[in-house]
């Protein structure tokens, strides 16, 4: 007897969201699908209060990036490298999700996109085409 | 009243573990801390936490926390435990406003753990799994707090993710449970079977582990080893009604439906509360639309409902006449009785919680999008997704969600926009009905390797509801017939 379990019977590997998070004092709280991606791009170098994006990112290889390879970023992922060398700074690769909940925590203007079983109270979670990881309909979500 | 001083003067500080060589070795400044101003209540919570880290029964676990506050009526963390795992909503609500109330006189940590479970029942989840990350860094090392996790993370349908904090308590015989039907989940029978066998080991004598090996046993197909297990539970505990009703559903799933009745009626008698008394007189309902006699089955359900009705269980009436509506032939006849179950969960408000009310309201409408589809109402199901959208972005809870993307995957399949259907099944690759969609569009959209997986899995699906009495043999019958 197992209280309140199902057992899924997931057909491979389970769905995953990831959420989009900034540090607690950027005053952002939303942002729309296509803002995000010009900023995961380096096309917006800015906030609107004047702060550099830095945009914190995992191993474009590893399969903690898949969902934002596909949903966002849409190449390659040795074009997502030549992309980071280009940006070296405004673009940085984290070494695990601490280290990424280190960086965007702690960086003014910094943004990263993690597993949301994973966010803190030391970062803020954004709103992406006006919905928050968990909710129906949001788009970073995933196998 | 004791001024603030004088209370804390008061407190004593204990550790939630006590169990292990582990947690013994520890610090106290690495557990949780644990704020009473009672020794017998502290008492009194641990053995509640130990006794439902081993088998989680509820009922009991709540006896004796509630020993623990009666105790010490200020015991913050003991009142939250109470609120967050009782199925009473007068009882959750109760203990939850101590909780809260009290939570300012206790610990860091016992803060963010009341609030953590807090912010889960009312589905602020994103809140929920911070206050969850953060208290887990505060106390890395207490292992009754990485138990807790792996629970909640379970109820989050987050199997993967709860396995390394079972992995990381496996002292707790409990966490052998936890961790079989986590392994269950991502179909690896061999360490399912394992962690099973541990558990049992570990604690022989009691019913649950042969219980949880029972059931294992029986999601793979091996029903005689199930009944097995499930008569030595009852040896073990001739009250463990859970196992007679394993053995009920077991003979249902190998197809002796009269066996099945009267072992249900068995169960029935054994009930620890009316409640699931009648919810397993509609599970014995079932046995008659496995047996196609939908005639017998209509009586049955009915009989069922008006159990519920006079019983004030708005929420299992309403539930015989969503099972009803999914097995019609006719999908209006469907539609007509899914829409009298709308009508029992809005006339009855007050006399259902109203978590369970909107996820029982989620399921019809989901049902009623099938039924809709069925009868060719292409026009009124897109409303209907739009009502089960609204609902999900009111209350998150797993089952609202999943019904509200098996609901739109089903929309999206039948209007053929199988990329977006298979982004939503796959949501809910659980619900036979969505299962079986998703082998559909996996075919459409040209994934012969994820098709066959799908429908091998739903062939394989062994459990006793009426979504897989409606869907699964048949399924099965079409698949021996060669269908692709």
């Amino acid at each position: 007897m197992v209280f309140f379990l199902v057992i899924t019977f997931a057909l491979s590997c389970s769905a995953k969201q990831l959420a989009v998070i900034v540090e607690k004092g950027n005053p952002a709280t939303a942002l729309t699908s296509a803002e995000l991606i010009k900023m995961l791009k380096a096309q917006t170098r800015t906030w609107p209060d004047g702060a550099s994006v830095t945009v914190v990112i995992l191993d474009p290889g590893s399969p903690d990036m898949q969902i934002v390879m596909e949903r966002l970023y849409k190449i390659a992922p040795q074009e997502l490298q030549a992309l980071v060398a280009a940006h070296k700074g405004s673009i940085v690769v984290a070494a695990s999700e601490e280290d990424m909940l280190h960086i965007v925590g702690s960086t003014r203007g910094a943004i990263g996109l993690i597993d949301v079983y994973s966010i803190t109270h030391d970062v803020k979670v954004l709103k992406i085409d006006d919905k928050l990881p968990l909710e129906p309909g949001y788009l970073l979500r995933g196998k | 009243m004791l001024s603030r001083r004088t209370l804390f003067a008061l407190v004593v500080i204990v550790s939630l573990c006590s169990a292990s060589a582990i947690l013994a070795a520890a610090t106290e400044e690495q557990m949780l801390p644990v704020t009473t101003s009672s020794a017998e209540a502290r008492q009194f919570f641990e053995q509640g936490m130990s006794r439902f880290e081993r088998d989680l029964r509820i009922e009991t676990t709540v006896k004796t926390w509630e020993q623990a506050t009666t105790k010490d009526p200020s015991f913050a963390l003991a009142h939250g435990m109470i609120a967050f795992i009782s199925r009473d909503p007068a009882v959750q609500g109760g203990h939850r406003r101590q909780a809260l109330a009290l939570a300012k006189n206790v610990s860091k940590g016992e803060q963010l753990l009341i609030t953590w479970m807090a912010d889960s029942s009312d589905g602020h989840f994103l809140e929920a799994i911070a206050d969850m990350n953060q208290v887990l860094a505060l106390y890395p090392h207490d292992q009754n707090l990485a138990w807790f996790a792996g629970w909640w993370l379970i109820h989050q349908n987050e199997n993967e993710k709860a396995i390394p904090f079972f992995e990381r308590t496996s002292d707790f015989a409990g966490s052998w449970n936890e961790l079989a039907y986590c392994y269950a989940a991502r179909h690896d029978w061999e360490k399912m079977l394992a962690a099973a066998r541990k558990y049992l080991e570990l604690l022989p004598n009691e019913p649950n582990p042969h219980d949880s090996f029972a059931e294992l046993s029986r999601v793979t197909g091996r029903f005689d080893d199930a009944l097995a297990e499930y008569r030595a539970a009852l040896q073990s505990d001739p009250t463990f009604s859970s196992s007679q009703l394993g053995i009920a559903d077991t003979y249902a799933l190998m197809g002796d439906e009269p066996r099945a009745r009267a072992e249900y009626e068995n169960a029935i008698k054994m009930a620890p509360t009316g409640e699931q008394a009648t919810e397993w007189a509609l599970d014995e309902a079932n046995t008659y639309v496995r047996e196609k006699d939908f005639e017998a089955a209509d009586k049955a359900f009915r009989a069922a409902a008006g159990q519920a009705h006079a019983k004030g269980l708005g929420e299992l009436e309403a539930e015989a006449y969503r099972r009803m509506g999914l097995y019609q032939k006719d999908p209006k006849a469907g539609l007509a009785l899914l829409n009298k179950a709308l009508a029992v969960l809005n006339q009855d408000r007050k006399r259902m919680s109203n978590a369970d009310r909107e996820q029982e309201m989620a399921r019809v409408l989901y049902a009623l999008v099938l039924r809709e589809l069925d009868a060719g109402q292409k026009q009124k199901a897109p409303a209907t997704v739009a009502e089960l959208n609204r609902l999900a972005n009111t209350s998150r809870a797993p089952a609202i969600m999943h019904a509200y993307y098996s609901a739109s995957g089903a929309l999206q399949a039948a209007q053929g926009n199988w990329e977006d259907a298979v982004q939503d099944l796959e949501e809910d690759a659980r619900d036979p009905f969505t299962m079986r969609t998703l082998v559909t569009a996996y075919q459409k959209l040209g994934k012969p390797d994820e098709a066959k997986l799908a429908a091998e899995a739903l062939a394989k699906l062994n459990r006793p509801s009426l979504e897989q009495a409606v869907v699964v043999p048949d399924f099965r019958r079409q698949q021996a017939a060669g269908a692709p």
